[in-house]
Formats: structure tokens, sequence, C-alpha cells
């Protein structure tokens, strides 16, 4: 075991979705992922979420999976993120310091849970619903928490979504000044707001389009995984879209920001069978 | 339950700090006899919200060092020393002092706008970040190991928890520091009160007729986690053992539950599918003293145990400790490991009398001695989150 730990098992992703600087689609991260220019997505207004892109960012990438998804019984969220809504948490704090009345809206928005409540509704997904934060190790540390829920029966199947905004004033004097241990904060958050969805499950799909993921035996501790300015924290979760996205049938990703402890996953492209057969022996 | 989840989990050590005090003791001389902890704010201008009054207690200079603080007391207790391998695990939405410090300088505004005569901020800014708080949590404590907080609201601390019950009970860590924190201040205040979630006869009353909404409350609260294995192999002593646990979302709106307590209820039978022979003893509910919250409560202890549900006795320490926000699965996680160790239910403060709506056994007028084996622990957040913790005697 890593000093983090990582998937004992194997999970299928079964559809993915993002929105990010390429736009609003996962088919414009491959067209896109090139441009320089990085400016905030245009994203569809959800009723009753204001001012931060975080929520609608979320909503997004969820409506993507909305009917390219494997019906399951019992769907549950994990939510990543490394630095959290910091629109919200900032426009609340800043019109109180203006001497503004509160936004009652900003009252259930400042918690995460609030747009996956609203995503869940109508949907049935009364499977568990986590929100985490981690500094390093976003996705690893996300993917075991949605690999214990599923290992441990309570869903069968995991809305996994990675989401962080692009760099606030609070965040760049964060990032300035002393972090733990004196160091900086380790990995920035993206230049433009980047969401990610990847359905996740213990079982494969039959259909097109299901891919594993594994971790892989032998990390490759020696790669230490470029730090991209674009994707930032989302960087590990815009790569396993991209590679989900992507004409190659297998990729590796380097989750993780210290090369002393970074986790390498291997992504693995399943061939659609035929119903009734298995897809054993098809990897 | 999953073959690859045998572990046992015990509870081997806790550290607590509340608006009563640090420690054990003041939550047994209080929050055991149900006197509120509830006072008129001074460390900032209420004037214009629809609440004065906070469950709050001496400052800490900082929520990170309360953290600290109670995780110390915690590892000292369960008898883990440095340098240690496990998972720390964090509910918290960050400390947002220094938050309200920075856009308050930023704007050039007068500090004494926002405070009456407290010292300006003294936490780093990046404390208002939890993955920085867990990071810097763990450093303290010569933590190595996965390190992750948990941000969803009222059931992150909880969430930390059952987190840390599926890392030992699957085999991943032998132990995890799961801890909790939220101290009253400014934003998260005025928030509340935009959303017209505060009481506004100043007093929160769980289950009560007459309820109006909740009042916040301070609590920072750690506790340890440990495999059966690795107590027996170091001696050492539990303090409870977590039975079962269970999670599961109303599906149904943004901020309001379920009204018939769906989730609720998923996540109490999943925790008692854990352990079905657990007959319960006590349930310390989530009891926000909302009229939605606590009536969909009831419903869902009703539906969880059929006829039985009538008989149990529940009660809502939060009429004394106040809502204490992310804190909320550890801290009263913390109350029933005391009520075991005790054999005594702490009280519903603040009770006028009964609601048609909330028709089960509350413990009321007082604390209420019995036979205690298995208890539960229930949270609810926005989103439709709800938490089930079954904690029994070791």
């Amino acid at each position: 075991m890593t000093e983090v730990g990582h998937l004992r098992s194997p999970l299928f992703i079964t559809a993915a979705g993002c929105v990010g600087p390429w736009g609003v689609e996962i088919a414009d991260l491959l067209s896109r992922a090139d441009s320089p220019v990085a400016p905030p997505p245009e994203l569809p207004s959800v009723p009753r979420f204001v001012e931060s892109n975080f929520p609608l960012a979320v909503s997004q990438v969820v409506s993507q999976v909305k009917g390219r998804r494997p019906p399951a019984e019992q769907v549950g969220f994990v939510l990543a993120t490394s630095f959290g809504d910091v629109t919200t948490t900032d426009v609340a704090s800043r019109r109180m310091a203006e001497g503004r009345p509160h936004n009652p809206l900003l009252f259930y928005q400042s918690i995460p849970n609030s747009i996956l409540g609203h995503l869940s509704k109508g949907t049935n997904f009364t499977g568990p619903l986590s929100c985490v934060s981690a500094a390093d190790l976003l996705l690893t540390q996300a993917l075991t928490v949605a690999e214990l829920t599923l290992e441990e029966g309570s869903a069968d199947q995991i809305l996994l979504i990675g989401v962080d905004l692009a760099e606030s004033e609070r965040i760049a004097a964060i990032r300035g000044g002393p972090g733990t241990a004196g160091t900086p904060y380790p990995v920035g958050p993206p230049r433009a707001d980047i969401a990610v969805v990847l359905v996740v499950q213990r079982q494969p799909s039959q259909a097109d389009g299901c891919w594993r993921i594994s971790a892989e035996q032998a990390p490759r501790r020696l790669q230490h995984p470029d730090r991209d300015p674009v994707t930032g924290s989302m960087r590990a979760f815009v790569e396993v879209c991209a590679a989900y996205a992507g004409d190659s049938d297998r990729a590796v990703v380097l989750d993780g920001d210290q090369p002393d402890r970074c986790v390498s996953y291997a992504l693995h492209r399943l061939q659609p069978v035929a119903a009734g057969r298995s897809t054993e022996g098809v990897l | 339950m999953n073959q690859a989840f045998n572990r046992d989990v015990f509870i081997t050590g806790l550290g607590v700090r509340t608006a009563f005090g640090s420690g054990t003791d003041p939550i047994m001389d209080n929050v055991f006899t149900g006197k509120p902890g509830f006072r008129t704010i001074t460390m900032f201008d209420t004037a214009g919200f629809r609440t004065d009054q906070a469950a709050y207690g001496e400052r800490p200079p900082r929520q990170s060092s309360a953290l600290q603080d109670c995780a110390a007391q915690a590892l000292e207790q369960a008898g883990i020393t440095a340098p240690r391998y496990g998972a720390t695990l964090l509910g918290s939405a960050g400390d947002h002092c220094p938050v309200t410090d920075f856009w308050t300088h930023a704007n050039g505004t007068a500090a004494a706008s926002l405070s009456r005569g407290e010292p300006d901020c003294i936490a780093p800014l990046a404390d208002s970040l939890p993955a920085h708080q867990v990071e810097a949590l763990a450093d303290a404590c010569e933590i190595r190991g996965p390190r992750l907080a948990f941000v969803n609201g009222c059931v992150a601390s909880s969430n930390a928890i059952i987190h840390g019950c599926r890392l030992i009970s699957s085999g991943r860590v032998d132990f995890a520091l799961c801890a909790g924190g939220y101290l009253v201040e400014r934003e998260f205040f005025a928030k509340f009160d935009s959303g017209r979630a505060f009481a506004s006869d100043g007093r929160m009353r769980p289950f009560s007729a007459g309820r109006s909404g909740l009042l916040l409350g301070d609590a920072v609260a750690a506790v340890v986690l440990e495999s059966a294995e690795r107590i027996n192999r170091r001696g050492g002593r539990p303090l409870a053992r977590i039975s079962g646990w269970g999670m599961a979302s109303d599906a149904y709106h943004v901020c309001q539950p379920h009204p018939g307590g769906r989730g609720m209820t998923a996540a109490i039978q999943q925790a008692m599918k854990m352990r079905p022979e657990a007959g319960i003893d006590y349930i310390n509910a989530h009891g926000t003293a909302t009229p939605l919250n606590d009536a969909a409560e009831t419903l869902a202890i009703k539906q969880a145990f059929g006829g039985a549900g009538a008989g149990i006795p529940v009660s809502s320490t939060k009429g004394s400790t106040g809502h204490t926000l992310e804190a909320s699965g550890v801290l009263e996680t913390v109350i029933c490991l005391l009520a075991l160790a005790h054999q005594v239910i702490p009280p519903t403060g603040g009770f006028l009398g009964p609601d048609p709506d909330c028709d089960l056994d509350y413990v009321t007028d007082g604390p209420r001695e019995q036979p205690l084996s298995h208890v539960l622990s229930l949270n609810s957040a926005f989103g439709g989150a709800n938490t089930a913790l079954l904690l029994s005697r070791p």
C-alpha cells in the first residue's frame, strides 16, 4: 500500500463529462485542449443558484451523463474539490464587509451538498452524498471514498465529481503566503473553472464507453507529473476524462504532486460485447 | 455487510471542547443536566439579526489550535505515540474568521464595524481551506497516511467517522483520527440569519411545541478509531465499539429534509443491518429545533423501527450545545460515548411541551438513568444528506 492507499480492485467508468476552458462539452476537451485562451466557461444557469460557477459547473457535468450512464438502483455522489466554492464564500464575505445585507440564496449555496440535493431531486439518487477536500492526491482519495461506498454496498453507482474554480484574490493570497509547514500550498487551482464527472461502478457495463481504472501495482514513483497551470488541482481528473473521450484504448494517469507519493492509474477501454457474453477476457 | 468489511472498529480516545469548556466534565455537568449554553454575543455586532444568542465559550486562539489540542488529547488517551501511520479525517468548512478579516481590510473598512473589542483574527488565511486544515492537523500530530477533509455541512464529521470506519473495517488502515470543528463567527451567523434559520425567542427547543429554529454553538472534538487487532496488539482499552453506520440521501430538496424522513430512514436501516440483533436503548437525534427537521426525523425513527420506535428514548443535545454544524457528528459521538460510559441519557434542553408532529419518547425533564448497550447518533445536512452511527458498549 502506498502511503495514501489506492484502489484495491478495479472500478469501471461507464460515462464521463467535463466543463473547462475548452468548452462545456466533453468533445471540446480534445478539440480545443491546446488552446492558450482560457476564458471562464459560459454555463447554463440553475434556478436558485447565483453568483458562482461552482454549482453551475457541477450541474452541467451531471447533465452530460444523464441518459448515458447505465441504470443503477442506488446512486450516490462523491464531490471532490481542493479549494471549494471560493466565489460563494468570497461574495458573501465581501457583502458583509461592505455592510450590505446577506443574500439568503448564499446561505445554502455555501455548502456543496446543496447543488447535489437539487440535482438528485426527481432522479431518485438516494445513495450516500459525500463532499471531500484534499490539498494533494484528490483523485486518489475521492476514488477511495467511492470504492469503499460501492464495496460496502450502500450504492451501486457513484457520480464522482471533481470541481475547482479559477484562482481568486483570496486563494492567490494564500498561495503567496506560508502554507503547511512553511511551504507554498502545493497545487494551485485551475486557470479557469473546471468540473469533471466520472460515473463509476464495480461492475463493467456491456455498452460502448466503459473503461476499467485500476491502480498500478508498482507506482511510477520516479515520474513526477508536470504541474499543468491550465488544469491545476483538476489535472488528474481532466486526464482521466481526456483518456475516456480519446481514441486510444489505454492510458496511464498519475495523481499527486509529490514525487515520493504519487499514484499511477492504468486505464483500459473495454470492447462492447454482445448481450449475454461476459466482458471477462476482453480487457 | 460485505465480507471485505470484516474488522471490528472501536473508539479508544477522545478530546472535546464546547461552549461549556474543555474536556468531558463540563459536558457531564451541563449537557447531561439539560443546561443551555446560550448567551449574548459580544464578539461581533448582532444589531439587525434575528437573535443575539449563541452557545460559545472562552475562545481558543484559533480553530486549528483547538483541533490540535483535542486531537492530542484523543491520541494520548488512546496511547498512540508518534510517528504514526493512519488516516486523518476532518469535518470542517474551514475557519472563516480570516476570510472576514481579509475582505474587511481589502475594502479598507474599519474593523470596528464588524467587531466589538475583538482583536484582528490571528489565524492564517490558509486556515479558511479545509484541505489545508487537515494537512496542518496531521502534521501537528505527526500522522502519516490519508488526509481528507469532509465539507458536506452538518454531516461532515459523521461522514469523516464513517469513512474512518470503512478504512479500518476493510483493512486499509489500523487507526483513524476523526475530528470536527466549528466556532461561532460572524460569517456563518449572518448566513443562517439571512436564511431565517434562527430561533426567534433566543432558545433552541428541539421536538418541542413552539420551537422556532436553531442557534449556533461552539464545538471542536476528535475521536480515535482503532481496529480490534491493533488494540489487542498494544493492550489498549476501547471506550465503545462502532457497530454500524449508514449514509443515505433524500433526493428531495436543496436544503429542506424529505417530509417523510426518507433518507434518514434508509441511513438508520443501513446502520442497523450491520448489527441486527442490537436493541437501541437511546437515540441522540439531529434535532435542530426547526419545524421541518424535527417532524421529519420523528417520522424517520418511526419508519425505521416500526412500533418499537415509540419506546426508544430520544433526545437532542443541541438544546444545550447549540447547532455545531460540521462538528455535530463528532461532538454527538462523544456525548453518546459518555452516555454509554455513565449509563445515563442526556435530556433535551429548552423543551416546553409536546408537539403533535413529534410523538416519540423524548427525554426532556432531566437526565434519565437506565442500562444502555447500544445507542444511535443521527445527523442531517443540506442537500438531503443523512448519517447514522451505531455505538455499542465495548
